[in-house]
């Protein structure tokens, strides 16, 4: 299971989301860490880290880091390829997938997420279908 | 009012939105937290608004500004607000936002029942979507209970969309709200067979999570797993499902020996890395629960090992990570396969990346032999030096001592090397392990009497040299800890020592103060055995200047610990004042005092056993939780605690401070030791102390070693003390290189003798002897682990979940819903007030709500409204409690409930057996050497044709789905047809197997076609008449009754009729339909046999029936007639010439075998072929599969019911039979039917 998603650029936080809930006051310590461990990684080194009771697996995307905490029993490899998957997911409907969609379209981000993890579970594996009800929705508010 | 909402409008269009907050905040950098404040109070405002749009723009930044770290917990309300609205994308916005804020003890969450409720029943699809990604991340207790059957309703639902959201969602539910998992878990169990993939994959997940944590509850689910795992090429899925068989496997190793080849296949077969590296972890979790060698297990688990490396070597760190964590699995049970990758883990010791190399030290652990243990840790000593961070260093550290301790130094031949190492690793700068360090050296000092005199004069030159080691930087380090190791070393083995004066005079020398309190208290205590050893000297060498220089001594520097503020050292240094000035005294009286005074320190210590402790029984009469004075005050308890906990070392202190508690008498002492005493000189491993000067190896030439050159080896270590030992002679003298030479001599003498023996490395040579016992126990106690708790944190929310599926759901276990809730609450409040009756009453709430819900009503939901009033008129209870007519959805719910609640007492029950069935099917065990190959050929050749369709990398190439996947689906197809095919020809092959071995039993040679039953038909002095019963497949419920008449007199028989009318349920098949009949048109000669053959047709087929008639013939003139009687046992109506495996298994997979029933012979006469022999006979079981004593047979009536039967032969002739079927009377009546044979049969 998966506990929760951020984006970080140059060590601070562009995008959050959490699956599972840890308190609000908790975040921005947790936050804080692991962006600094996974920032102080080798770029070649292994993508996995232990933190606590989650590995933490995470991705360079350009200049954008994305690190997903994940249960320690979780195949770190699925994970690994859920980045990839999620960030494919957001090429396809941004068009070309930058770090500034991240900051103007942050509720999209949000809603791709939605619709492929439900609760920390992996839900859809298939690109289309997980964004076929956002540009549904996106087809509905244009009109 | 009309102004106002202008009004409104007009501002928002100068509000800011989400985008301009994010472009606020980069542009305002310097001034951040000031413009964040001053936007939060523009939201605020804008929250105070009526306007739904101005509220949602507000909320979404500040789910923004939430996720800053700013806190918004104050909008709690408003967020609800906002997710109460009608329009999608508010709602939305709103959902959002409470599931990044809200968590479980959020206060508002009370009120979003209701409105979460309407929106997970709502017509939008898209609405319930949200609503139930939303409440995954928020759900609380008492959302789980109150919301769980809506949930259960959505599984229903016709969108996949909302079913998948809805399985995913139970997963949550569960967590919070346990009682749910029973009610709900066989519509989950059914979701694993969704149309929809994705419904079946989020239902595979949710149960992979349950089952990860409590595993045994989900052990009767394998056969669905197993055959999804078969068909399914969603590898993610695929993941899912063998990461959960492997959390089964250590509980049910037949399973293990099912999955090794499916996996290896997959193995083989996929392109996938991360299913690749599932599967291999599932195959290393089978090995280890399969204890028993199969002979292809070697290869499987050298296959696992060959993968695992080409993952170590790839260039990619992730791999080679994962690699090395999958191989130190596999280290645990098979060492010897992990140990020839050697190479390759000392190899990723040196690799530039730090998680890299701590797993490769993990695997070093189990790479050690002794003849390699030198050298690696002589790598590891250099690592140590050039480590940069102090976290690595102090992981090496550890590993060192683990790899050297490891099953009481099972790989260390030579203890003073050894030593020198842990004197080494004293020299590090700033490790944690200090205490760790201690404790190694205190063992081998006690398990290992030949290095002992070693130990004792290094542990005095550390004393000596104590400044050195406790460094400026020693404050943020443990390293002082191996001072308390070696002053107790010193003071224990006080007559070892050199110069037991001068290791007296570093103890007490100035900087004893600066320790640590429970060093202290060490120190002190070891001046005392110190100061009684040399006095006992002194006084045999008369030696009075000696005695009076240490008294004066101590008597000179004790008084400064006396007035130590440790408690324990304050004590001890008083006491030891005390004594000295009293053998102060009596020296001057002349007394010679020496000896008593060393008999305050006699006796021998022992390793003792880490649980001893707690093995002790507790003594009759003493209650450890009685007062023994009165209660002590709260504070004082505190000290007392934190006092204790400095008196022990504090590695075991907890386990440690109970001993105070019991103490033996003297006698009981005495007994012990004498106990003791004779173990040891009964154990040959146990080195008593007064050889210990013979026993100190030759070889070794300790004397000299120092005079041997040496070249220096730059290590970084702060200081070199003169005299302390040092690796580096290991390197020359002792080093792995000449052991290695002595070996390789070995090796040629040795092959040549024997080689099974000389293959593994136990013979490098032993230097020293030691005490490797566990350590020791409390008599009568034993070392094993009984104790296995539960080590979950008390809060883990799994542990409420480990409750078993398979047991029926009783009446009381439904889910909530809501209006029984209410209807309940509402009776209690009319039991206390004495109102009208219950049906009156809920008819007045459901009007009210009548009127509340009409706006939303559709006709439709009218007209469902009706029904359920029809139902209700019914009287059915169950729905009168359940039904709330306020909306088609809530109706569809209670539908729901009614079905999920609906006890279905054969469908839980028969899960826990039909696991033993499908796992009674194993394959062969031990396959003979010549089908191997052929088999592993079938599987080449499937992996040729499978692999294509697994390597394809299809999810990101849409547009050429369709095509490809009409290309998978027949390749799927074809790859189904191959692997039935494989799996008949197994069977078939099985079969033959089983007939072999029966055949030895009973030498016949036609044994293509088991015997038939026989049975009397009629019988008397002249003519005997038996018959056996054959069941037509082709025809439908035909029977054919082949009669034998024999002519056991000695005179001709002729005029053979048979009068067998027809009863209601069976009829003869007839030629003359008229007539009752049947005249055979021959006659028998003496003692001659002749056949008839008659159909009889039956119309219902799962009881047993009954013909009665008589037959009339002519001898000799003389007519008679006999009565005939002619039985149809339901066995009669049953053929098991369909049989084969792969039905077998698909009727188990299947679940339409409903009923069960099972019987048990105690005491089997027969043996197990003969059991089978007995089932088998005329054709109506066949044996599916026979493994050892077990055998699965299966049999089809002529009306197509389906009868699986499970033997279990067991060693005391103990013979359990279980049944199932499709048909329950069918299957009660055959099984009692071979009740009854197997039972006649024995007499």
């Amino acid at each position: 299971m998966m506990h929760y998603l951020l984006i970080a650029k140059e060590g601070s936080v562009q995008f959050s989301h959490y699956f599972t809930h840890t308190t609000p006051a908790q975040r921005p310590a947790t936050e804080a860490r692991v962006i600094a461990r996974c920032s102080a990684a080798h770029k070649e080194a292994c993508h996995f880290l232990e933190d606590g009771t989650h590995t933490l697996v995470f991705r360079w995307f350009g200049p954008c880091m994305f690190v997903v905490a994940a249960d320690l029993a979780e195949n770190e490899l699925m994970v690994y390829e859920f980045l990839s998957l999620y960030v494919s997911a957001l090429h396809k409907y941004f068009g070309k997938f930058s770090e500034k969609h991240i900051l103007l379209n942050l509720e999209r981000l949000h809603m791709v997420l939605e619709e492929m993890v439900v609760g920390g579970e992996l839900l859809e594996p298939s690109i289309r279908n997980a964004l076929s009800p956002i540009q549904m929705l996106d087809a509905i508010t244009s009109r | 009012m009309a102004l106002r909402k202008v009004k409104g409008n007009l501002e928002r269009m100068f509000d800011k939105n989400l985008t301009d907050l994010v472009r606020g905040i980069r542009n305002n950098k310097e001034t951040e937290s000031k413009y964040i404040s001053q936007c939060m109070e523009e939201i605020k405002t804008e929250l105070r608004q009526d306007n739904l749009a101005v509220k949602a723009n507000a909320v979404a930044k500040l789910t923004y500004l939430q996720m800053l770290g700013y806190d918004i917990s104050w909008a709690g309300f408003n967020i609800i607000e906002v997710m109460s609205s009608p329009k999608f994308t508010y709602k939305r916005i709103g959902y959002l936002s409470a599931s990044q804020c809200f968590h479980q003890d959020t206060e508002v969450l009370m009120l979003t029942t209701n409105m979460i409720r309407k929106d997970l029943n709502s017509h939008n699809m898209y609405d319930s979507g949200t609503a139930l990604t939303g409440l995954a991340c928020f759900i609380n207790g008492d959302l789980a209970r109150d919301l769980a059957n809506d949930v259960m309703t959505l599984l229903a639902s016709t969108k996949p969309y909302l079913r998948k959201k809805a399985v995913l969602l139970l997963y949550k539910v569960f967590l919070k709200f346990p009682e749910a998992l029973r009610p709900a878990f066989p519509r989950l169990k059914d979701k694993l067979e969704d149309p929809d993939p994705g419904v079946q994959s989020a239902a595979v997940n949710v149960i992979c999570e349950l089952a990860r944590k409590n595993p045994k509850n989900y052990l009767s689910l394998a056969p669905v797993f197993f055959k999804l795992m078969t068909s399914s090429t969603n590898n993610w899925m695929l993941i899912k499902i063998i990461k959960l068989f492997g959390a089964l496997t250590p509980l049910e190793p037949r399973l293990g020996k099912k999955l090794i080849e499916p996996l290896t296949n997959l193995i083989h077969s996929t392109s996938a890395m991360s299913l690749l590296y599932e599967c291999i972890n599932t195959v290393i979790a089978v090995l280890i629960s399969i204890s028993s060698g199969m002979p292809n297990h070697n290869a499987s688990i050298q296959l696992c090992v060959q993968k695992l490396r080409i993952l170590i070597e790839d260039s990619d760190q992730n791999l080679k990570y994962l690699g090395l964590l999958a191989m130190s699995k596999i280290l645990k049970t098979h060492p010897k396969s992990v140990q020839a990758h050697k190479d390759l883990v000392l190899q990723c010791l040196d690799d530039k990346d730090e998680s890299i190399r701590l797993r490769a030290l993990d695997l070093l652990y189990g790479m050690v032999t002794k003849k390699t243990v030198m050298e690696i840790v002589r790598r590891l000593m250099t690592h140590m030096d050039r480590a940069e961070g102090t976290m690595y260093r102090d992981e090496l550290l550890q590993k060192i001592i683990l790899i050297c301790s490891q099953n009481n130094f099972q790989y260390i031949t030579n203890f003073e090397w050894y030593i020198s190492v842990l004197v080494e690793l004293c020299r590090m700068e700033g490790t944690q392990h200090g205490g760790l360090i201690a404790n190694q050296l205190m063992d081998v000092a006690i398990r290992v009497v030949a290095v002992r005199e070693f130990t004792v004069g290094q542990m005095a030159l550390l004393l000596d040299n104590a400044h050195v080691i406790v460094g400026p930087a020693a404050a943020r380090s443990s390293i002082a800890e191996v001072l308390y190791a070696a002053a107790w070393i010193c003071g224990e083995f006080s007559q070892l020592l050199a110069n037991p004066k001068a290791t007296l005079e570093s103890t007490v020398r100035g900087k004893v103060v600066s320790l640590p309190g429970h060093i202290q208290a060490i120190y002190v205590h070891n001046m005392l055995k110190l100061y009684a050893h040399i006095i006992a000297t002194a006084e045999d060498e008369d030696d009075a200047e000696m005695i009076e220089e240490v008294t004066n001594l101590l008597l000179e520097r004790l008084p400064v610990l006396v007035s130590s503020g440790d408690l324990e050292v304050q004590e001890r240094a008083s006491c030891i004042v005390h004594i000295v000035t009293y053998v102060q005294k009596c020296h001057k009286n002349g007394d010679r005092i020496g000896g008593d005074l060393a008999l305050l320190m006699t006796g021998e210590l022992n390793p003792v056993a880490p649980k001893a402790q707690k093995k002790v029984p507790l003594p009759d009469g003493l209650d450890l939780d009685a007062w023994i004075n009165d209660p002590p005050s709260e504070s004082e308890d505190e000290e007392d605690e934190a006092f204790r906990k400095d008196i022990f070392i504090r590695n075991d202190a907890s386990s440690k401070h109970k001993k105070e508690k019991y103490e033996p008498s003297e006698e009981e002492l005495q007994r012990l030791r004498d106990v003791r005493k004779a173990e040891q000189a009964s154990n040959p491993y146990f080195l008593k102390s007064s050889s210990h000067a013979n026993a100190l190896p030759s070889h070794l030439g300790l004397g000299k070693a120092d005079d041997i050159p040496i070249e220096g080896i730059y290590m970084n270590v702060p200081l070199k003390i003169q005299g302390m030992t040092s690796l580096d002679k290991y390197q020359m003298v002792d080093g792995w290189q000449d052991s290695k030479k002595r070996h390789k001599k070995q090796k040629k003498r040795s092959k040549k003798k024997d080689r099974a023996v000389s293959s593994s490395d136990e013979e490098a040579p032993a230097t020293h002897v030691v005490n490797r016992d566990v350590g020791e126990m409390p008599e009568g106690a034993h070392y094993s682990d009984d104790n296995e708790a539960d080590d979950r944190p008390e809060d883990d929310p799994h542990r409420a979940l480990d409750i078993d599926l398979d047991v029926p759901l009783a009446p009381n276990e439904v889910l909530p819903t809501r209006s029984h809730y209410e209807a309940k609450t509402r009776r209690t409040d009319e039991e206390t007030a004495g109102l009208p009756s219950d049906a009156a009453n809920q008819k007045k709430t459901r009007s009210k709500k009548d009127k509340r819900g009409k706006k939303e009503k559709t006709k439709k939901a009218k007209k469902e409204d009706k029904k359920a009033k029809k139902s209700l008129k019914g009287g059915d209870n169950l729905i009168l409690d359940l039904v709330d007519p306020l909306q088609e959805a809530s109706l569809e719910a209670t539908e729901a409930a009614t079905h999920v609640n609906g006890i279905d007492d054969s469908g839980t029950e028969k899960v826990s057996d039909d696991l033993d069935f499908w796992l009674s099917r194993e394959e062969p065990s031990a396959p003979t050497k010549d089908d191997e190959p052929a088999a592993s050929d079938t599987h080449e050749a499937l992996d040729v044709d499978t692999e294509k369709p697994k390597t394809k990398k299809s999810k990101t190439k849409k547009d050429k789905k369709t095509k490809k996947d009409k290309e998978k689906s027949e390749k799927r197809s074809k790859k189904k047809e191959m692997q039935e095919a494989e799996l008949e020809e197994v069977a078939s092959r099985n079969r033959e197997e089983y007939e072999e071995t029966s055949g030895t039993v009973s030498q016949e040679p036609e044994r293509t076609q088991p015997l038939p039953c026989l049975r009397v038909l009629a019988e008397d002095s002249m003519l005997r008449m038996v018959y056996s019963t054959t069941a037509m497949d082709g025809v439908m419920s035909e029977v054919l009754v082949d009669i034998k008449f024999v002519n056991v007199s000695s005179k001709h028989i002729s005029n053979l009729q048979l009068t067998l009318p027809d009863s209601s349920a069976v009829k003869m098949v007839r030629t003359d339909p008229q007539s009752d009949i049947i005249t055979f048109p021959w006659s028998l000669e003496a003692a001659e046999t002749k056949e008839a053959e008659l159909s009889f047709s039956a119309e219902d087929v799962t009881i047993p029936h009954k013909l009665r008639g008589s037959l009339a013939y002519t001898q000799e003139g003389t007519s008679r007639e006999l009565s005939v009687r002619l039985e149809f046992p339901v066995m009669t109506f049953l053929s098991g010439k369909t049989a084969t495996r792969s039905t077998f298994t698909d009727l188990l997979g299947s679940g339409q075998l409903s009923a069960r029933s099972s019987f048990m012979v105690p005491t089997c006469q027969l043996s197990f072929p003969e059991v089978l022999e007995e089932m088998t006979r005329g054709g109506n079981l066949a044996v599916v599969e026979s493994v050892d004593q077990t055998a699965s047979l299966y049999g089809r009536s002529l009306h197509g019911h389906h009868v699986c039967v499970l033997v279990k032969y067991q060693a005391s002739g103990r013979l359990t039979v279980d049944g199932k079927s499709t048909e329950g009377t069918l299957l009660s009546n055959a099984l009692d039917h071979l009740k009854t044979t197997l039972m006649q049969t024995k007499e």
